[in-house]
């Protein structure tokens, strides 16, 4: 057996291992190393080397996101004026100009189906009420009594906007384009090709819960587009029986008959090799293999939490039917980034409020209002949240007036979401939409900015990564918001 | 920090290290910012800014500098004006302040203009806008022309070429280039036989072997269909709602395949799939190719699809990056705006229809709404030829210059070849599909065929007839037994674990005290046999079902494809009510239908008996010997699975019973009456019961044949009555069409007669025969048309593109073309980018050789074949892999000369497609609808087959770099770790390894002989003496180990075959499987 290369790669330092094992930094992506090394003599343009681009604030990012639009109205932009001219249209309320009017109805919108959507036009009150939280005083809505806890930790950002009035928004909060304009990497995707692994065990962009669906983008939010496969989030099922795609050959094979077959694959390997001395993809492949055998023992681990203790588990809301599953996935989450996955996306269905809205999201953020709120105290207790940046965001608002009888339609001109941790200041309500909530009024930010923002937090100019031959616009790149970092 | 002051601090810096330098400091910024607009391509306001001596010239007499006065330059001006309307360069940010401290500096010294400096060359001169003519060989004594280029290369570049691969490398090289599949060990060995006497005939003959064989159109098809990014419709499956692409487009990709093995022309395929509707309106196969247009189809943007098929038309055919000029002109290519949308207007009036295939295909409901055709010919036409075209301010769709519609036209710097579009007259079985003759034959074939199986079923039903009433007789003499339990398919007294027979999926299962007991409350906790059940079967399951749980709901699934489509049925009580039940599942969702409900009381902890009686769509189910249930299921049957499930309880199974339902056996078709289950006592009653539905279905089957021959004798004669109404209207054949098609409507009333299985059916089919007899009566000419009518012309745009396209002085179709050809060959283009010929993209490699091919290409019909031919029989072609360590060739790291052959991971459908062939499991059924994308890793149909859209992917194609659907000109190849994952875990790569191993096992004598085969079939080469020895000691170690047991993995058994029993042979399994694994398994030397 050709020793002396094979064991090579385990000598020298990591970093030159892995460029030498033809992985580089950014998941093991061969071609784009051989791009590198193809595209870099002529010094024009190579990929990313796994290192950020200034200093870092963060680490790594868990992102929340609510499919199907939560109500900005009733979640973190309380507006009082519904409450008070509640069944006048928005032409009788005196604020029928300023939404009416204002430049930007009907304009940022790009119509689905060639059918501007309908205005629902009869304000509806708010369905819960508000109380100023914390030292900062932001106000949030009654129906997340957890996450208002930690209101000091949270920059709102309450000045939101998209231009796709239907579900399709779900890809554009996630890729920065409207469904009309196709695929695009994904922001998580950006970070992981931007910086590669911490932890070679795992996967690095990771994700729970059910994607958006095919008619919306679907794997899409996630998907690496150009960038590449290997960047896509893979998606992890909570069960630790199985968690992974092909992450288990089940019952019919032993771990001792497994690991019979992997040695004998890599001395078969070595021998092919003598033949192919300088044959980078086989030296990565051989390191894959490594890797995927040593994926398949940590990702189960990462998913038993009898190690947790009940105190832990009762944080995350684990023992209540209604918060197990979110809670679940955020208690997973934290031992993800814990163990230096980079990117953990949680998707968490169900808020189309077309009707019903009281009955809906107080179901609904009663779900995941315990569970994130555990998550960053959490995080906060181990001293995680300072490099953990943790986002919560969702398609769309929803609209001021009522859609049917008990209901808000879709509303993308101007909604909520927020961050917290990794250098990301609390206590800060950021932005704001007009009187009815209607249109993001001041310092409005289109979705990409939070993408900029959090690459930016992660040590990233957005624009350093643009991949030749995939012009990217300015509004891709977005705008890092910085009046909410620390 | 103000700015000022930050300017001061810059130039001040700029001063004391170095003075500014033109070529230093000032071009590149010129270069950057300004040449877009005001360089070799553009010269806006009629300045050049691409040398120092255009700066000086300025812009139309008029000076743009000062040289030694920067303060009264108006080029300063421009770019530090603060009126941002004014300032330079228009977009982006503006010059930053050393870059403009820097131009200062070079005008205060006088502008000083470096010495032979060059002007931006004209983009229309690039090369890829030159004609292509064909370049002399170099005569460097090489049999193949290829060589001889390639050979000049690599003299120039002090290269030598790679000696030949050995043969068995060579061998699977080929096979998985051309068909991609391996060769089989037969294969290799006559070989290397002949290849010992005269390799290179021995290699020409493979090649033409190959060339020829059907796989070689699947090979080649697929990597067209990533060029033209093929995609299977997609949007939402649930409810059949298309937003992309088209339905049955399928066709497209079958006709694909057809024409690569055809070896139909290059020019030929692109001038169908842009308008096969005018060159070829009659011709039902050659409209499948417009396929091509019809994949950009968006449901709810015309726009999104118009750019679309401008811009991959660009990239895939010409190597032209058409995008930017969406919104401005093209800033680096010399193409503009407006050649953007006078391209568009090509395509601006067409649109697609279904068309009809075979007069009365049915319907399916789409999205809720419409009835669309279940089969049919996705097809572009023109819809609209007046559509105008504008262009689109930035793109901007809201913001068409209406004032000035676009006429279709080329753009310019592809040089003069003349356009001239024509409207096309559509001959009628064009404009009216159903009139095509090869519709009308195959609707006429259709009719006959079902004349020809109600024929069969009418003998079928008298032989049934004969035997049941054989059966009674027999029963009256007491000759008739019941059936014996041998006869059954499945029996199960849960004695002991069988692994061979079942699978479980979830839940806890144990055995027990004699006993199957499934412990865990929980949803769908589920059993599934490995095996099929045979189609009309009878089923006895004894269980009782015991405490806790909510709904205590034992059964057992049938059909069950997987766990989200199956049938049902089921017992369940709550305490307060029980009931026995049917209902499906489909698309992984429960359906309840009503008429599947009976109430019955159902105890716990006491034993139920659940008989079934299944055959065709009828079900019958007993409960502890009663009929409790007669149910029609509404979900289709098909080939599945049984299974035993508990839901929300747990439960103790003493026994199963599965086998083929008796023929004589009669099932109850209405309401309960007191049939006797099929396992239990059989009596004169059910004889007779079995005695009078044969006649029933004699009688139902008598009808039918002769509604199929009515409905044929209509259809000829609306045929007759549509074909004379094309020329003059014929009032007779129109009451004779009329006459005879309300005579199958009577036939067919009566027939859903015959058929009712109740009351209300029975009352429903009366009315409609008194409806039928009474338009019989009436004595008119009005008949069904046979279907629907479109436009006579078309406008011949589509057409005159194509012919533009294939012109011998297009200077990029062919050049594109061969481009992509030798990427495929060699893992490697001529022209980097294969789809930007334009000025961002390289020049190539081997430019001489590159025009020589496409030359080639044109000079012989465009017929493709004749390249592979060329390019798989040179020397470079058939080189070695190995990387040398000589000088030179650490220089030309990328082998961009070919001093060896590239080595490759195998594409996606490779990977699975050759697992497959070496396991000897591959099914070569070619063509057809489109596979579910879920069964790939139980179907053993090759990869190409199964939906691929940019929403369903078969996931473990996704994972070895599957072509995006939307985009892909090349593809990639990663390693992941996943990868590994999924073929060390996959069912697919346990399945395989395991069948192999088996067979392998059969043929071979010895452990040596076995490694040796194993090899050959996986690896398609002997091992080494090293590899033999390892083989061996793991065979026997891994035997050892295994025979020691060992801590199994957690999860649900991936795989469908189980392993072998005998640690010998499971180790041989595990030896297969390492080989799949090899890196020379995936990789091409």
């Amino acid at each position: 057996m050709s020793a002396n290369w094979f064991n090579s790669c385990g000598r020298v330092s990591r970093r030159n291992f892995l460029s030498d094992c033809g992985m580089g930094f950014t998941g093991l992506a061969l071609g784009s190393m051989l791009a590198r090394d193809g595209i870099a003599k002529e010094g024009a343009w190579a990929p990313p080397n796994g290192q950020p681009h200034f200093a870092p604030k963060a680490k790594r990012v868990i992102w929340f996101f609510m499919v199907g639009g939560t109500s900005h109205l009733e979640s973190f932009d309380p507006k009082p004026a519904l409450n008070k001219y509640a069944g006048l249209t928005i032409g009788e309320s005196p604020h029928g100009d300023a939404v009416l009017k204002s430049k930007f109805y009907r304009k940022n919108v790009r119509d689905f189906a060639g059918v501007p959507r309908n205005l629902m036009p009869k304000l509806y009150p708010l369905q819960i009420g508000f109380k100023q939280h914390g030292q900062s005083g932001i106000a949030v809505s009654d129906w997340w009594p957890h996450l208002s806890r930690h209101i000091d930790d949270l920059a709102v950002v309450r000045s939101m906007w998209t231009t796709d009035n239907d579900h399709a928004a779900q890809l554009q909060f996630h890729t920065g384009r409207h469904i009309f304009d196709g695929f695009h990497p994904s922001i998580g995707a950006w970070a992981h090709y931007a910086l590669g692994s911490l932890n070679d065990n795992l996967p690095q962009f990771i994700t729970m819960g059910a994607p958006p669906r095919d008619c919306c983008g679907g794997v899409g939010a996630h998907g690496g587009s150009y960038l590449g496969p290997e960047h896509a989030g893979i998606p992890m099922s909570t069960n630790p029986a199985n968690p992974l795609p092909f992450g288990t050959p089940g019952a019919s094979v032993t771990r001792e008959e497994r690991a019979g077959q992997l040695d004998l694959l890599r001395e078969l390997n070595g021998l092919a090799g003598v033949e192919y001395p300088n044959d980078a993809a086989m030296r990565a492949r051989i390191k894959a293999y490594e890797l995927a055998a040593r994926m398949q023992l940590a990702v189960p681990e990462v998913m038993k939490l009898d190690g947790e203790s009940e105190a832990t588990k009762k944080l995350y809301g684990m023992e209540q039917a209604a918060t197990k599953r979110v809670g679940q996935q955020a208690l997973i989450a934290r031992r993800l980034v814990e163990r230096g996955v980079r990117f953990v996306q949680i998707y968490d269905g169900g808020w189309d409020a077309h009707s019903k809205l009281k009955a809906n999201h107080s179901s609904h953020i009663k779900g995941v209002d315990q569970p994130i709120a555990g998550l960053l105290e959490d995080l906060k207790q181990r001293g995680l949240l300072d490099e953990t940046l943790v986002v919560w965001g969702t398609e769309f608002g929803r609209t001021p007036g009522a859609e049917r009888s008990d209901g808000r339609d879709h509303h993308p001109y101007g909604f909520s979401a927020w961050l917290a941790g990794g250098g990301i200041k609390g206590g800060i309500a950021h932005g704001a939409t007009d009187e009815l909530g209607f249109h993001a009024a001041e310092n409005r930010h289109y979705v990409t900015d939070l993408h900029a923002t959090v690459l930016h937090q992660l040590g990233l100019d957005s624009h350093q990564l643009e991949v030749p031959g995939h012009k990217r616009l300015e509004i891709d790149f977005g705008q890092p918001i910085r009046e909410i970092m620390a | 920090m103000n700015k000022a002051w930050l300017i001061a601090l810059a130039l001040l810096t700029t001063l004391s290290v170095h003075a500014a330098d033109y070529l230093r400091d000032i071009k590149p910024v010129l270069k950057a910012r300004c040449y877009e607009c005001h360089g070799g391509l553009k010269q806006k306001a009629g300045l050049r800014l691409d040398t120092a001596a255009n700066v000086r010239k300025g812009a139309k007499g008029e000076l743009v500098i000062t040289p030694g006065k920067p303060g009264e330059s108006l080029l300063i001006e421009k770019i530090t004006t603060a009126d941002l309307d004014e300032r330079m360069p228009p977009e982006g940010e503006p010059l930053k302040a050393n870059e403009i401290a820097a131009l200062k500096e070079w005008i205060a010294a006088g502008a000083p203009v470096p010495a032979q400096e060059e002007a931006q060359a004209n983009p229309r001169d690039h090369w890829s806008f030159q004609p292509i003519k064909r370049p002399p060989v170099p005569a460097l004594n090489q049999p193949n022309p290829i060589d001889n280029f390639l050979e000049a290369k690599r003299r120039e570049h002090n290269l030598k070429a790679n000696p030949p691969a050995p043969a068995a490398t060579q061998l699977r090289r080929v096979y998985l280039d051309l068909i991609g599949l391996p060769p089989t060990r037969d294969q290799l060995k006559a070989f290397q036989k002949s290849a010992g006497r005269n390799p290179d005939s021995a290699f020409e003959k493979v090649v033409a072997e190959l060339l020829a064989s059907p796989q070689h159109g699947e090979r080649w098809g697929r990597h067209w269909m990533d060029i033209w990014r093929y995609s299977d419709w997609y949007g939402r499956r649930p409810s059949n709602e298309i937003r992309y692409s088209q339905r049955h487009i399928w066709r497209w990709r079958d006709w694909i395949i057809e024409s690569v093995n055809a070896d139909k022309g290059y020019d030929r395929m692109l001038t169908e799939m842009l308008a096969a509707d005018e060159v070829a309106p009659a011709d039902t196969d050659a409209l499948r190719a417009t396929g091509f247009l019809g994949r950009n189809w968006y449901k709810f943007d015309r726009n999104t699809w118009l750019f679309e098929t401008v811009e991959r038309t660009g990239e895939g055919l010409l190597g032209l990056t058409f995008r930017c000029a969406r919104c401005h002109d093209h800033k680096f290519d010399p193409v503009t705006q407006k050649e953007y949308y006078q391209f568009r207007a090509f395509f601006e009036p067409h649109g697609f229809r279904t068309d009809v295939l075979a007069v009365g295909t049915g319907t399916e409901t789409d999205n809720g709404k419409s009835q669309v055709l279940k089969d049919g010919l996705a097809r572009a036409y023109d819809a609209e030829p007046g559509r105008p075209t504008f262009l689109f301010r930035r793109g901007d769709d809201r913001q068409p210059l209406k004032d000035d519609p676009l006429s279709p036209a080329t753009p310019a710097a592809f040089g003069r070849i003349p356009l001239a579009i024509q409207p096309v007259s559509l001959p009628p079985e064009s404009w009216y599909p159903a009139l095509n003759p090869a519709v009308l034959k195959s609707s006429y074939a259709q009719a006959e065929k079902a004349i020809r199986n109600a024929e069969a079923s009418v003998k079928k039903a008298e032989s049934n007839e004969a035997a049941a009433r054989k059966a009674l007789a027999d029963f009256d003499a007491k000759k008739s037994q019941p059936p014996k339990p041998e006869n059954l398919w499945l029996t199960d007294n849960f004695k002991k674990r069988r692994d061979d027979t079942w699978k479980i999926v979830n839940g806890e299962w144990v055995y027990e005290k004699g006993r199957l007991a499934q412990k865990k409350v929980g949803t769908f906790h589920t059993m599934v046999s490995l095996a099929n059940h045979p189609r009309d079967f009878r089923a006895r399951v004894r269980y009782i079902a015991r405490e806790p749980g909510n709904y205590h709901s034992v059964g057992v699934f049938f059909d069950a494809v997987d766990l989200r489509a199956a049938q049902a049925v089921y017992t369940s009580t709550t305490g307060k009510s029980s009931a026995v039940q049917a209902f499906h599942r489909t698309g992984g969702r429960e359906i309840y239908p009503p008429a599947g409900v009976v109430k019955r009381p159902i105890k716990l902890n006491e034993e139920i008996t659940l008989d079934l009686a299944v055959r065709g769509p009828w079900l019958n189910v007993w409960v502890n010997g009663r009929l409790d249930i007669v149910y029609q299921m509404p979900l289709a049957r098909r080939d599945g699975k049984f299974a035993l499930w508990v839901h929300s309880g747990v439960a103790e199974f003493l026994e199963v019973r599965v086998g083929k339902l008796p023929a004589q056996f009669a099932l109850a078709k209405a309401k309960p009456g007191s049939l006797a289950s099929p396992f239990g006592k059989l009596t004169k009653e059910s004889f007779a019961s079995a005695v009078e539905s044969a006649e029933k279905a004699k009688a139902v089957a008598g009808q039918q044949l002769k509604v199929a021959q009515l409905e044929l004798a209509a259809l000829k004669a609306r045929v007759a009555a549509e074909r004379a109404k094309l020329k003059k209207a014929d009032e007779n054949l129109a009451k004779t069409a009329a006459r005879a098609e309300r005579e199958a409507a009577v036939a067919k009333a009566e027939l859903a007669g015959l058929e009712a299985a109740d009351d209300k059916q029975r009352a429903a089919a009366g009315k409609a025969l008194k409806t039928a007899q009474a338009n019989l009566k009436k004595d008119d000419a009005k008949y069904t048309a046979l279907g629907k009518a479109y436009p006579k012309q078309s406008t011949g745009r589509r057409s005159a593109l194509a012919r533009w396209l294939i012109d011998r002085r297009n200077p990029r179709t062919a050049r594109v073309a061969v481009n992509h050809i030798w990427a495929r060959h060699f893992g490697k283009p001529l022209v980097p980018n294969t789809a930007n010929f334009g000025l961002v993209g390289k020049p190539p490699t081997h430019p001489k050789l590159l025009d020589w091919l496409a030359a080639e290409l044109m000079d012989n019909s465009w017929r493709m074949k004749h390249l592979h031919r060329l390019i798989v029989t040179s020397a470079a072609y058939r080189q070695s892999t190995v990387v040398g360590s000589e000088a030179p060739r650490k220089a030309d790291r990328d082998n961009n000369f070919l001093s060896r052959m590239n080595s490759r991971r195998m594409e996606a459908e490779l990977v699975r497609d050759s697992m497959l062939a070496a396991a000897r499991e591959l099914d070569l059924k070619t063509g057809g609808p489109e596979l579910a994308d879920n069964l790939g890793q139980t179907s053993r149909r090759r990869s190409l087959y199964f939906r691929t859209t940019p929403d369903n992917k078969m996931q473990m194609l996704e994972l070895f770099d599957l072509a995006n659907p939307n985009e892909c000109y090349e593809r990639r190849e990663s390693v992941m770790p996943q990868q590994a994952l999924a073929l060390l875990n996959s069912a697919l790569a346990l399945d395989l390894s395991r069948i192999l191993a088996r067979k392998l096992a059969a043929e071979a004598k010895g452990p040596e002989v076995f490694v040796a085969a194993a090899f050959e079939w996986v690896l398609s080469r002997s091992p080494s003496k090293e590899e033999m020895a390892a083989s061996l000691k793991f065979l026997e170690q891994q035997e050892a180990r295994l025979a020691k047991g060992g801590t199994p993995f957690t999860g649900a058994n991936a795989a469908k075959v189980p392993a072998a029993k005998e640690p010998a042979q499971r180790a041989r399994e595990n030896l297969v499987q390492v080989l799949f694994n090899h890196n020379d398994f995936v990789t091409i030397r």
